[in-house]
């Protein structure tokens, strides 16, 4: 992988941590079924103030990549064939997306009323943002990366990565939110939702994802991709099995305490996430010269 | 606008490759123009004697303006666009750098030029087609082994074929270009073919 | 000429000027017809023309086109370059470019080096000021002087070492940096030569043995058909020969192409799998270096006895074949043919017994004899690295005999073999500026030069002086122009630089050149020279060709840089032979001088440099439409056309070589004789891989060695097989250490099947940097090599070395 391959490895990151969120939302909100309660109005707004850093920060982190970014406006001008320009459209529109929803939930603007649409609308963006994400990599000129492994392990990581994240704001805000049954419900949901995507990640990991990585033969030595590739196992297992046994034995008597536990196995899942990303990069074969 | 190399007549000289650049100014580590050296085989030790089964070539290549130009698909500020005489152009005040294209050309043709922070490539020497001049690196040539025109009068000159290794199948992007095999290309047989001047060409890895 | 100025000569008349002023405009057409509408009037770019810069495009602003020669350096070609000059300063360099480019009259295309000029043209680390020696000999620490301390000092050097020891103690040496008259050795060598001389030398580095040795067969260097002849021929053994690198003229490479599209069968035997061999052969047969008398010999075992020679032209024009053929009173001695059967040694010279030596199959060797001896007419062309060998001599004489024996001398579409100047005047003339006669007679081989200057006095014709029983000095001062030779390029770096760093052998020495080379750190005196874009100069071909080309000047010297000839003139003043030295002419004066020269010996019809000049196309040529056969009237005719041997005939036995009376070194007939370095000798347990050091594209011997574009395209690099690679646990891009008892170079291998297992390859040139412990991180092969010299030509035998390869 080279170097200035790493923008790219946080672009991707924090915009599925940001989409992930948004959806993760959807699934709480309509799990708990109670949209008007005034704690679940402070976690949707953490939720979404979160969404929209992350999706800031990762918009800054591939402008700087650029090597001319003053160019970048025409970067819009090539939606008719460019993967890379709906991209660039759609992480744009989404982080406006996000801010509308953020204004009309916390000032009112334009109202309260439309959040839902709002909402709902940002999700489509994201989900299309996501799809665009991974249809850049998909070239004809690089078939390790033209499969559908690349799409479903990008939607994966938005759902592992925002389940994460969710499940952290929520750890974080529980002692602000009043109904404590509304929140372990919502710990449920995440945790169901973070098993999906462990699984999913497992089965493209070893249905989708074949023995490609090593073809690529950008790494020194045939071993490196396999190391990566065990540690991301490892490290998903990992974090996965703290998760499951917080949830087992720790959740019933919750009450607000006992964040590290979760913060160590978010990290180990982001770990994962992130030597899975850098394979990904590190696969880069293109045919040809 | 498309270019024909005669591979069974290039020496590896390099001195299309420098015109180039000469001509651009490029600085080094940027190539327009690039020469491959290509080896297979191995040597067979029969008693005291030697025999080489070694074959060997070179091509030389710079963007082939193709058909279907994957570049210009994939450049997210139609910075790169075809003219109408099917040059495939770079406009330098366009290119944020990206370098997104870089990864789908399969040619390697797209060549970042990190003091003025664009991509370039080759322009077909647009301004010299422009004044009925030839392209600097085709008249270049010691061994006159390249030529330049329209695809299908390049073809109906010297026939059709567009592979030789290391090229990717033409499929991919229908390069402008005719290549004269080597004959070594043809006989290559069991033995593989490998780059062994990366350092000096910087092919993808 | 017109000057304007900015004080660089533009073709008078109707100079071209580049750039246009027109402007592209491009469309993008449909492309855009797509998704970009939406989005296109945000953006502004819903334009279907859009205008794109074209990069490269020269502005119309007083450009101007100048055709002039590549720079005169020693490289193997001479070419024209179609110079941009904007204010003094060249933009870009192209090439011939006249309208024809046929056989006859080719274009004069330029390679890499010549293309990449401006590089070494503009390059940083060019000389820019007079400099004297401040720290210890060799160290390299200068101070930068005036023009006139330093011409004073060079002039008081010279009267000194003059009155103190005789010209004979002062020496010019062998300096290949500039052929184009007004710059270069020879501006010097006329200035000596008018002071009262300075040691002679004879011979040259690049073809001591094959210059020495042809004449024993042929009587003469004239043995060459003019190159346009080459498409006659059927069958090309390119024989260590590699004309797509090394050129031999402008044109060799593309004169071969037409040969072969004509129908010729081409082979090149070469240790390595050259470029010619890539782009010219149909068949690479790789040989051990220094085993080709074997190869040549067990062909003729071959072809003699398979009744394939030429019995008649053999009868009729050669002499010493066999028994019968023998020069009186020798008709016992061994002929050609006992050699080839062994009568005498015991040893019949059959393709087994050559397998054994050159490590190419005997059915190879079988098959080329037979094509070469069938397949008529054929050229056997002798590269010159093969003869820089031990015993050199031999595969100079074994190729002659071979074309000889196969009668294929004196026919179009044939090759005599040989040094193979071009008929029937020999070809071009390289140098006409006049040096005038050296009244030193004594004269010394090129290469014994650092014997002449640690034991010059004891030197006789036992060591190849000529013209005098012994010299009658050692060499005290050395004023070096366009040369490279007193480190870089010389035998055994670390000797010289010992030998020359002892300040009381050679008392002065003065070096002339564009940069700080090897051999300039060595120097009491650094002069610094234009280069030859800046000041007037002509060259012609480079061993072939039929044109002049000129050089006008297009840039002054820059900084305190001056021409050859202006620091000569300037020496000659204080010396006291302005007038003399310079004939009352400047350098534009010289080369009107020089073009009349032309006009009054090859070129009847050369028009005057004015009109030339104004032309500006570069070059005149006069196109070949018959090509010259050499000795084709010796064949119709023998008896009333005698070649200029004793016998007026082919020696394949030669008489002169047999009255030297040194058969085990300098046979009567061509031998294969064990190299004094070799797989096969005791010095191989040590250090068992041959090293050569072949002529390499980026480069003219050192000169631009380190200008980025050509060392990008062609670094410098070990080559090595990777089996040789494999047993010491090499792999492609480590950084080795190649060693023998002379030296250590430590750089970056290129492992590569392109090269025989037990040969490495160091291409000669790279720039000596020792580092503190005294190991070369830049390449020179010289490092390496053996100052010993071959016993006939008491030639260079640099190619023959054994070395170790490690890893570091
Ligand atoms: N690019 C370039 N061209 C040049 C020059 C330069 O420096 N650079 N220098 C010019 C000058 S001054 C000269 S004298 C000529 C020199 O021209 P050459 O002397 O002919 O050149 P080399 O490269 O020394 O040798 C030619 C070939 O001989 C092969 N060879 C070496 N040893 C043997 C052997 O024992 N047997 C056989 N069969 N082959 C052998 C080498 O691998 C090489 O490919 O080149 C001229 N042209
Ligand atoms: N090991 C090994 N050594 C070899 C050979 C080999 O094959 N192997 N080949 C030998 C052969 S064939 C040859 S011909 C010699 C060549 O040896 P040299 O004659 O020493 O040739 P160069 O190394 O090119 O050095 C020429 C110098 O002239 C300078 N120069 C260029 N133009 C001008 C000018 O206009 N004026 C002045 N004053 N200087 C100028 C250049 O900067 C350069 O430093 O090397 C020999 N050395
Ligand atoms: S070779 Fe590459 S850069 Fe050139 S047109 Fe084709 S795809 Fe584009
Ligand atoms: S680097 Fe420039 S030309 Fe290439 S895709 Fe990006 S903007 Fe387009
Ligand atoms: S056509 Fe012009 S721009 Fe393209 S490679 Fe040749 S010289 Fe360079
Ligand atoms: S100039 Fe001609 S012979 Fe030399 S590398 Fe280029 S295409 Fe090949
Ligand atoms: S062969 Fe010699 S004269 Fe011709 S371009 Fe090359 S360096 Fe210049
Ligand atoms: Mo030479």
């Amino acid at each position: 992988m080279n170097s200035n391959e790493w923008p790219l490895v946080f672009f991707t990151l924090f915009s599925q941590i940001s989409v992930g969120l948004i959806l993760g939302g959807f699934l709480l909100w309509a799990g708990i079924k109670a949209p008007g309660s005034s704690s679940f109005d402070t976690f949707k707004k953490a939720l979404l103030l979160t969404a929209f850093i992350s999706m800031g920060v990762a918009l800054l982190i591939s402008f700087l990549h650029l090597s001319s970014p003053l160019h970048s406006v025409y970067a819009l001008s090539n939606i008719g064939s460019s993967w890379l320009s709906r991209e660039i459209i759609l992480a744009s529109l989404y982080l406006l997306s996000l801010a509308v929803c953020f204004a009309s939930l916390k000032y009112n603007i334009p109202h309260k009323a439309i959040f839902g649409h709002l909402y709902t609308a940002s999700a489509f963006i994201g989900i299309m943002l996501v799809y665009a994400m991974s249809k850049v990599y998909m070239m004809p000129t690089t078939p390790l990366w033209n499969t559908p492994a690349t799409p479903v392990a990008f939607f994966n990581s938005a759902i592992l990565l925002g389940g994460a994240a969710l499940l952290f704001i929520l750890t974080v805000k529980t002692p602000s939110m009043g109904h404590l049954n509304e929140v372990q419900k919502m710990f449920y949901l995440l945790f169901y939702m973070i098993s999906a995507g462990v699984f999913i990640g497992l089965l493209n990991m070893l249905l989708l994802q074949p023995d490609s990585l090593a073809v690529a033969g950008s790494f020194a030595a045939p071993e490196i991709p396999r190391v990566w590739s065990i540690s991301q196992t490892i490290f998903l297992l990992a974090g996965y099995s703290i998760l499951s046994w917080w949830f087992a034995f720790k959740l019933p008597q919750y009450q607000g305490n006992g964040t590290l536990i979760i913060i160590i196995a978010i990290t180990c899942l982001l770990i994962s996430e992130l030597a899975g990303r850098y394979l990904f990069y590190a696969s880069y074969y293109r045919v040809g010269i | 606008m498309a270019f024909y190399f005669d591979s069974s007549a290039c020496s590896g000289c390099k001195t299309c490759q420098v015109a180039c650049k000469d001509k651009y100014d490029l600085a080094a580590g940027v190539l327009w123009r690039r020469v491959y050296e290509v080896c297979g085989g191995d040597w067979i030790r029969r008693g005291n004697a030697w025999l080489p089964n070694i074959i060997s070539y070179h091509v030389s290549l710079a963007c082939n303006h193709c058909e279907e130009a994957i570049c210009i698909e994939t450049c997210p500020n139609t910075a790169i666009v075809k003219d109408e005489k099917g040059i495939v152009l770079i406009d330098q005040d366009r290119c944020m750098g990206c370098r997104y294209c870089e990864w789908s050309c399969p040619y390697g043709a797209l060549q970042f030029d990190s003091n003025n922070r664009v991509m370039t490539k080759c322009t077909f020497c647009a301004d010299y087609i422009e004044e009925g001049k030839d392209p600097a690196c085709i008249t270049a040539c010691p061994m006159r082994a390249m030529d330049y025109g329209e695809l299908e009068q390049l073809r109906e000159k010297y026939g059709n074929n567009s592979d030789i290794y290391p090229l990717p199948d033409s499929t991919y992007t229908g390069p402008a270009i005719v290549v004269t095999p080597h004959r070594d290309s043809r006989i290559a047989g069991n033995r593989e073919l490998r780059i062994i001047n990366r350092e000096e060409v910087k092919p993808n890895e | 000429m017109k000057t304007d100025n900015t004080g660089y000569s533009s073709p008078a008349g109707k100079a071209e000027v580049s750039g246009m002023d027109r402007r592209c405009f491009l469309r993008m057409g449909a492309l855009f017809a797509g998704g970009l509408t939406a989005f296109g009037s945000l953006i502004g770019c819903t334009d279907s023309k859009r205008r794109i810069k074209l990069p490269g495009k020269l502005e119309k602003d007083g450009t101007v086109v100048v055709r002039a020669g590549c720079p005169a350096h020693n490289c193997g070609g001479r070419c024209v370059l179609k110079l941009f000059v904007r204010e003094g300063e060249i933009v870009r360099i192209e090439t011939d470019d006249r309208d024809s480019d046929d056989l006859r009259d080719p274009q004069l295309r330029a390679c890499i080096r010549g293309r990449s000029y401006r590089r070494r043209q503009y390059h940083p680390d060019r000389l820019k000021y007079p400099m004297k020696r401040t720290g210890k000999r060799g160290e390299g620490k200068f101070e930068r002087i005036s023009w006139e301390e330093a011409l004073d000092m060079m002039a008081s050097e010279l009267q000194r070492v003059k009155d103190q020891y005789g010209n004979s103690a002062i020496l010019v040496p062998y300096g290949t940096g500039s052929y184009n008259q007004t710059n270069g050795r020879q501006t010097a060598a006329r200035l000596m030569n008018l002071f009262g001389g300075s040691l002679g030398f004879y011979n040259s580095y690049s073809w001591a043995c094959i210059s020495r040795a042809t004449p024993y067969v042929y009587g003469t260097g004239v043995t060459g058909n003019q190159r346009q002849d080459w498409i006659n021929s059927r069958y090309i053994i390119m024989w260590g020969w590699n004309p797509s690198e090394m050129r031999d003229g402008t044109n060799s490479e593309f004169f071969l192409k037409k040969a072969r599209e004509n129908g010729a069968k081409i082979i090149c035997i070469d240790p390595r799998m050259s470029m010619s061999a890539v782009s010219l052969a149909d068949e690479w047969i790789p040989i051990r270096p220094g085993t080709d008398t074997a190869m040549m010999s067990a062909m003729a075992y071959v072809i003699i006895s398979e009744n394939l020679h030429d019995s008649d032209f053999i009868k009729r024009c050669c002499i010493g074949f066999d028994s019968t053929q023998m020069p009186e009173g020798l008709e016992d001695e061994e002929s050609y043919s006992d050699y080839i059967f062994g009568t005498r040694d015991g040893q019949p010279k059959t393709p087994e017994w050559a397998e054994q030596i050159t490590a190419v199959p005997a059915s190879t060797i079988s098959r080329i004899a037979r094509e070469y001896a069938s397949i008529k007419p054929a050229m056997l062309y002798q590269g010159y690295g093969m003869q820089r060998r031990a015993y050199g001599e031999q595969p100079v004489l074994g190729g002659c005999v071979l074309a000889a024996i196969t009668g294929n001398v004196g026919i179009p579409g044939g090759w005599a073999s040989g040094i193979a100047l071009q008929a029937d005047d020999g070809g071009p003339f390289w140098n006409v500026f006049p040096t005038g006669r050296n009244p030193v007679s004594a004269s010394i081989p090129v290469f014994l030069w650092t014997e002449a200057i640690l034991r010059g006095k004891q030197m006789g014709p036992d060591q190849g002086v000529i013209g005098a029983e012994k010299l009658d000095n050692n060499i005290k001062l050395i004023w070096c122009v366009a040369s490279n030779i007193l480190i870089n390029q010389h035998a055994d770096t670390n000797r010289s630089a010992k030998i020359l760093s002892d300040e009381n052998l050679v008392e002065f020495i003065a070096v002339q050149d564009q940069f700080l080379t090897p051999s300039a750190k060595f120097a009491d005196l650094v002069l610094p020279v234009c280069t030859q874009f800046e000041m007037w100069g002509l060259e012609d071909g480079w061993k072939y060709g039929d044109e002049v080309i000129i050089m006008p000047k297009v840039a002054d010297p820059p900084f305190e840089t001056k021409s050859d000839y202006q620091i000569a003139a300037g020496v000659a003043e204080r010396l006291g032979l302005k007038d003399e030295y310079t004939e009352g002419r400047d350098e534009y004066e010289w080369i009107q001088w020089a073009v009349n020269f032309y006009r009054n010996t090859r070129f009847p019809d050369i028009p005057d440099l004015e009109k030339l000049h104004e032309l500006n196309r570069g070059v005149y040529t006069r196109p070949v439409d018959e090509p010259r056969i050499a000795f084709s009237d010796f064949r119709r005719d023998p008896k009333n056309h005698p070649l200029n041997t004793p016998s007026g005939k082919i020696e394949l036995f030669s008489k002169t070589l047999y009255d030297m009376s040194r058969p085990d070194t300098i046979p009567p007939v061509p031998k294969y004789i064990q190299e004094w370095e070799s797989p096969f000798g005791s010095e191989s347990k040590d250090y068992p891989l041959q090293a050569l050091g072949h002529h390499y594209m980026p480069r003219v011997h050192s000169t631009h060695d380190g200008i980025d574009w050509l060392e990008e395209a062609f670094p410098q690099r070990v080559f090595i097989n990777p089996i040789d690679a494999g047993q010491r646990g090499i792999e492609d891009g480590d950084v080795v250490m190649v060693y023998n008892h002379r030296g250590k170079i430590s750089i970056k291998c290129r492992v590569t099947d392109k090269i025989m297992p037990g040969v490495v390859n160091i291409p000669q040139g790279a720039w000596w940097d020792p580092d503190k412990n005294g190991v070369d991180r830049r390449g020179n092969i010289n490092v390496l090599t053996s100052h010993r010299w071959t016993p006939l030509a008491f030639g260079n035998a640099q190619h023959t070395i054994m070395v170790e390869v490690k890893k570091q």
